[in-house]
């Protein structure tokens, strides 16, 4: 089993890595963590597994006021363009309707209200995530490549205040790591 | 929903609670393949063959990274030449003018826009299955949903293409967008046909986001497994090596640096749903819209209030059996693929045919009552000559195709035979055809009996037609052989390993939040 | 996943799954007193009053029918629904559905009034005011009065018939366990909801659409059944979130239930505006004199603020409010909410119905009279509901999947 103490390579660490075998092995490595108190870590995942934002203690995702956001913006830009355009810039009878009714521009409005929705939730998702992103240090390790196969992982971030290269390691290996590495820098 | 396979969930079923007696009844013996239970207290495993995480993620991979089989080349060359004689009429259109095509004075509608209406209805069940059974927690639909979306896709190309090259000189195009000019005309906001582009376009690119969002974690998976084959590589041709290479880029360049953290999930899952959110409302707007076009003129026939949830239906009835049509081969194609789209699966789909297809009968019904109803003789007569006029072998067809042959289905037989429900799919499709070509020829009779006519299709309308299943096939097969077919990560996270409560410490952190 | 928790059989147990023997006795009986008493004073309007006032009354009364009817059917949809697609979260939540969709009798006896003195109200039936009416003549051979009574039994008798053999089912398994009584329910939800749909649409044809008997819209069925379907959802959540106050299904019926039935009202609460949008969008597109008369007479400076109120009542305000999940989670939010698109539900029907009341062509002006004679029906029949909550386990005590409803979870 590889330890934290096996740095190879030059460059201080960027964090160190911690394999898991299953995703209750590393959902409850998690509870760990958090309740150690650290605050710059993630887990990695093949799959978005339940409950691990409880796990973790992560705070409710912005997702919602981001989308709900674009939706009314969308919405209402969509409406005014309508009525603005039918009924002051270019007025023109048409089947006899009045020119500002808010019925023949329900659908448009509502279809624009999704589509910067969906524009919110696709667009926002990334932003909020930091991506995309070119490279990140993790990536060099080939072990991590497993994260997107069967393999689930704990990173601690070396900025986290409470970070110590053989505390946090051993912090890991005792929450039942297979494997525990140090990341490098780059 | 569960995913614990039958034995264990019989086993452990209901710890505590007296599982009752069964009244000298055996256990309804399980049919095929293990996912057709009948026993209520028995909840079907989703993924067969007990996979793991590594072989969901081989196999679903192996269909992209291997080379397909000799059908996929022949099936590619085929779709692409159907699709090349398609472009061709449609060039011969541009430069000639819509007079090619069979339109004439009562009927200025035609094939193109049967075909547009037929099209984006078959797009419907896609978004229907990534987002209306997402929200309903339909765990089934992981193993469809990738595919049912991409046809969504091409479908909607297909689809928007018609309305497209039916304006004529679509040079000016860009008329129907609000897009300010020297002449300071904007375009008419009161009409149904301008709903049209915006609701199109707007289900065009959510779905487009609503895929490709779903795709990023499986591109992923696939850059990693390029990159890796590609640290390993020795030897090689140096062919291969660039192939290798060009892999790893498009695929690092698509999967826009996700690195499966938890973080990320978190947003994501919560985005996804959202989208799913928004999708829903949006895929019953998209066809209510569209049969506004036809229902806010006052033909009689067209001009009846059912319209919008019956287009609907109609829409996921026809998508339904156009991803049966679909994957039953591709189930019989590809290996491993009957481990996720399980009998189950299939049986489902079909139970949801005959739902929206009865729905559909149901306001077929509806519709000839309220027209004799109405006491309105124009209703009426519309209603009459459907049925009994010069298009009543149509009328017949579409009788037949979508209300009758789904009906099919309520035998277990009959939704648990593939081939016999490829059939029925095939017949479905035909027959929503024929509801749009119903609904359209009802401009051949309308108010003025003197004004009647005829509509019958040239050699270009159908050309266009099967040129349309071409460009689509075409792109259903780039979509097999390069990108993920099924949600690797969504297969993933419904088999019992992704439970990260075992079943034992289940009730720990339980109903803590309440 | 389908792991029963491990203090399921506690949580099980009667004094978690029934309420006492007379527990909510006394206001039920209040309910009922009150409604019969309500019911009385418009019976002694009507006789008192002139024509009109018995025309308001039977209106008002007919509202009140129509509206815990559509609950009952509203009610019994949801079971078959949720039968037919194995629901498993639901397990712990479908009595109570059962317990509205058993009171179809109730609506029966409730219909008597309205079958006896139709004639009042559907004008149709008046051979005054048919005379020479060649558009009556036309729908004459279904508009008659013989064949409306034929198809109220039809319709009653498959109700009465489909909701008797379902919540038997639900409550013979209590005893005996069967856990096949379930796949029964399922097989017979699915010709059950054909027969649902059916009967649902003629019957809003029959006893909504035909009041104003000239007007026809294909949708009609559909508005009738989007209208109640929300109204029987949001009626579910606010009885679990009243006996979860009364301190019993801890652990049964959880916030994740709620929040799911938060999310039907949502979603039905859209359903029937997208419904009730394209009726109206469609008549007032066409703008052609047969139809639009429907939305003219409601278009009035009398209706038209009932109309506006309609809209914002049973749309707008339900959808940004049940629209963030923590306020559909949140138990007094919903309970509100469920009790808000009950009222607006009723002011729904209300609208449909008493707009039709006319005397010389005159339109009437809501009175004291229409509430009396709509609350009297809607008061009894929640009265009577109280009892038979009370009368029986408030859960499926043997259903196959109530380990599955009990750790039921929405993770996103």
């Amino acid at each position: 089993m590889a330890t934290a103490a096996a740095t190879a390579g030059a460059g201080r660490a960027w964090g160190v890595l911690a394999q898991f075998d299953s995703p209750a092995e590393v959902y409850h490595a998690a509870e760990k963590v958090r309740d150690a108190g650290y605050r710059k870590w993630d887990v990695y995942a093949p799959i978005p597994i339940h409950g691990i934002d409880e796990a973790m203690g992560l705070r409710p995702s912005k997702m919602g006021w981001i989308v709900g956001t674009c939706a009314a913006l969308g919405a209402s830009g969509g409406f005014l363009l309508q009525w603005w355009t039918s009924a002051v810039a270019y007025p023109m009878i048409v089947h006899g309707k009045p020119y500002g009714a808010w019925e023949p521009f329900t659908p448009i409005t509502f279809e624009l209200g999704v589509l910067i929705a969906g524009f919110g939730a696709v667009f926002g998702m990334l932003a909020v995530n930091g991506l995309p992103r070119w490279h990140h240090p993790l990536f060099s390790k080939e072990r991590f490549l497993r994260a997107s196969d069967d393999g689930f992982f704990i990173a601690v971030d070396a900025r986290d205040p409470k970070f110590d290269e053989s505390a946090t390691a051993r912090l890991l290996q005792e929450a039942g790591a297979s494997a525990v590495e140090t990341v490098e820098d780059e | 929903m569960s995913t614990v396979s039958p034995d264990e969930l019989t086993t452990e079923r209901l710890a505590g609670l007296e599982p009752g007696p069964v009244l000298g009844r055996e256990l309804d013996p399980e049919v095929g393949d293990g996912t057709l239970v009948s026993d209520p207290a028995v909840r079907p495993p989703l993924v067969l063959g007990r996979r793991d995480f590594r072989s969901i993620t081989e196999t679903i991979c192996s269909w992209t990274e291997n080379a397909p089989g000799r059908w996929w080349t022949l099936a590619f060359l085929t779709s692409s030449t159907v699709a090349g004689v398609g472009t061709l009429m449609i060039l011969y259109l541009i430069v000639t003018g819509v007079g090619v095509w069979g339109l004439n004075n009562p009927v200025g509608w035609g094939w193109a826009i049967v075909n547009f209406v037929w099209w984006v209805g078959i797009g419907h069940a896609g978004t229907l299955i990534s987002a209306i059974l997402c929200i309903f927690k339909q765990k089934w639909r992981t193993s469809i949903n990738r595919f049912a979306e991409a046809m969504t896709i091409f479908a909607v190309i297909c689809a928007g293409m018609f309305p497209g090259i039916h304006v004529g000189r679509i040079w000016f195009a860009w008329f129907l967008f609000p897009i300010p000019n020297s002449n300071a005309i904007w375009p008419n906001f009161r009409s149904p046909l301008l709903w049209d582009v915006f609701a199109v376009g707007t289900y065009f690119t959510v779905s487009l986001l609503f895929w490709y969002m779903g795709m990023i974690p499986d591109l992923a998976t696939l850059r990693d497994r390029a990159v890796r084959r590609l640290r390993a590589a020795t030897g090689g041709g140096r062919f291969e090596l660039a192939i290798g290479k060009v892999r790893a880029l498009a695929y690092g360049l698509l999967s826009l640096g996700w690195r499966f953290s938890s973080r990320h999930w978190q947003n994501y899952e919560k985005a996804y749903i959202l989208l799913a959110g928004i999708a829903t409302p949006l895929v019953l707007s998209v066809h209510s819209v569209v049969s506004f076009d036809f229902a806010t003129a006052i033909i009689p026939g067209w001009h009846t209030t059912i319209f919008p949830p019956y287009f609907v239906a109609g829409a996921i009835f026809s998508g339904f059996a156009m991803v049966l049509t679909l994957l039953v081969p591709a189930r019989e194609l590809y290996p491993g693929m009957k481990d996720f789209v399980t009998m189950r699966t299939l049986e489902n789909m079909c139970k949801i045919i005959t739902v929206t297809g009865s729905m559909v009968g149901f306001a077929y019904i509806t519709e000839f009552f309220i027209a004799w109803y109405s006491a309105s003789s124009y209703e009426q007569q519309a209603f009459i000559i459907r049925a009994m006029g010069p298009y009543w072998w149509a009328y017949g067809t579409m009788f037949l195709c979508n209300v009758i042959s789904p009906q099919v289905f309520w035998l277990k037989w009959a939704r648990t035979t593939p081939w016999f429900i490829f059939i029925v799919s095939i017949v479905v499709n035909i027959g929503m055809w024929f509801e749009r070509f119903v609904i359209v020829t009802t401009l051949s009779s309308d108010f003025l009996p003197g004004s009647w006519g005829y509509y019958s299709p040239t050699f270009v309308d159908v050309l266009t037609f099967v040129g349309s299943l071409g460009i689509f096939m075409t792109l259903f097969l780039l979509f097999m052989r390069f990108l993920p077919m099924l949600a690797i990560s969504e297969v993933k996270n419904v088999i019992p390993q992704a439970d990260p409560h075992g079943p034992t410490d289940h009730a720990a952190d339980e109903r803590q939040g309440d | 996943m389908a792991h029963a928790p491990a203090n399921a059989a506690a949580l099980l147990s009667p004094a978690n799954t029934t309420l006492a023997r007379d527990a909510g006795r006394l206001p039920a009986i209040g309910l009922v007193v009150l409604g019969v008493a309500a019911l009385a004073i418009a019976v002694a309007g009507a006789i008192l009053g002139d024509d009109t006032a018995k025309k308001v009354a039977l209106a008002s009364y007919h509202a009140g029918f129509l509206f815990t009817l559509g609950l009952s059917l509203g009610s019994m949809i949801l079971v078959m629904i949720l039968h037919q697609v194995n629901a498993g979260w639901s397990a712990t939540v479908r009595r109570q559905l059962e317990n509205v969709m058993s009171l179809m009798p109730l609506c029966l006896a409730f219909f008597v009034p309205v079958a006896v003195f139709a004639p009042l109200i559907f004008h149709w039936m008046d051979p005054h005011h048919t005379a020479g009416d060649v558009i009556y003549d036309a729908k004459s051979a279904y508009l008659n009065t013989p064949f409306f009574y034929v198809r109220a039994a039809a319709y009653f008798a498959a109700w009465l018939i489909l909701s008797r053999m379902l919540d038997r089912h639900s409550v013979r398994q209590d005893a005996d366990g069967d856990r096949f009584r379930t796949a029964k329910a399922r097989r017979m939800s699915s010709y059950g909801l054909l027969i649902m749909a059916l009967t649902a649409a003629f019957a809003g044809f029959d006893w909504m659409m035909s009041l104003d008997y000239h007007w026809f819209s294909t949708m009609f069925g559909v508005y009738f059944f989007a209208g109640f379907i929300g109204a029987a959802t949001s009626l579910c959540a606010l009885l679990l979130i009243l006996l979860r106050n009364a301190g019993v299904m801890e652990g049964l019926v959880t916030r994740e239930h709620l929040h799911d039935l938060g999310k039907l009202m949502f979603g039905f609460t859209v359903f029937w505006a997208y419904i009730g949008f394209s009726q109206y969008f469609l008549i007032w597109y066409g703008n052609i004199p047969e139809e639009t008369m429907w939305f003219q007479t409601r278009r009035t400076d009398l209706w038209m603020p009932y109309s506006v109120a309609l809209a914002f009542g049973r749309f707008i305000v339900p959808f940004l409010i049940l629209m963030p999940r923590p306020w559909r989670r949140s138990p007094l939010v919903l309970g509100v909410m469920a009790v808000w698109i009950l009222g607006f539900h009723a002011l729904d029907t209300y609208w449909v119905v008493r707009p039709t009341v006319e005397t010389a062509g005159a339109e009437v002006a809501p009175t004291w009279l229409d509430i009396v004679a709509m609350a009297g029906p809607i008061l009894i029949f929640f009265g009577v509901l109280a009892m038979r909550i009370a009368s029986r386990p408030l859960v499926p005590l043997k259903d196959p999947r109530l380990g599955e409803a009990m750790v039921h979870k929405n993770y996103v």
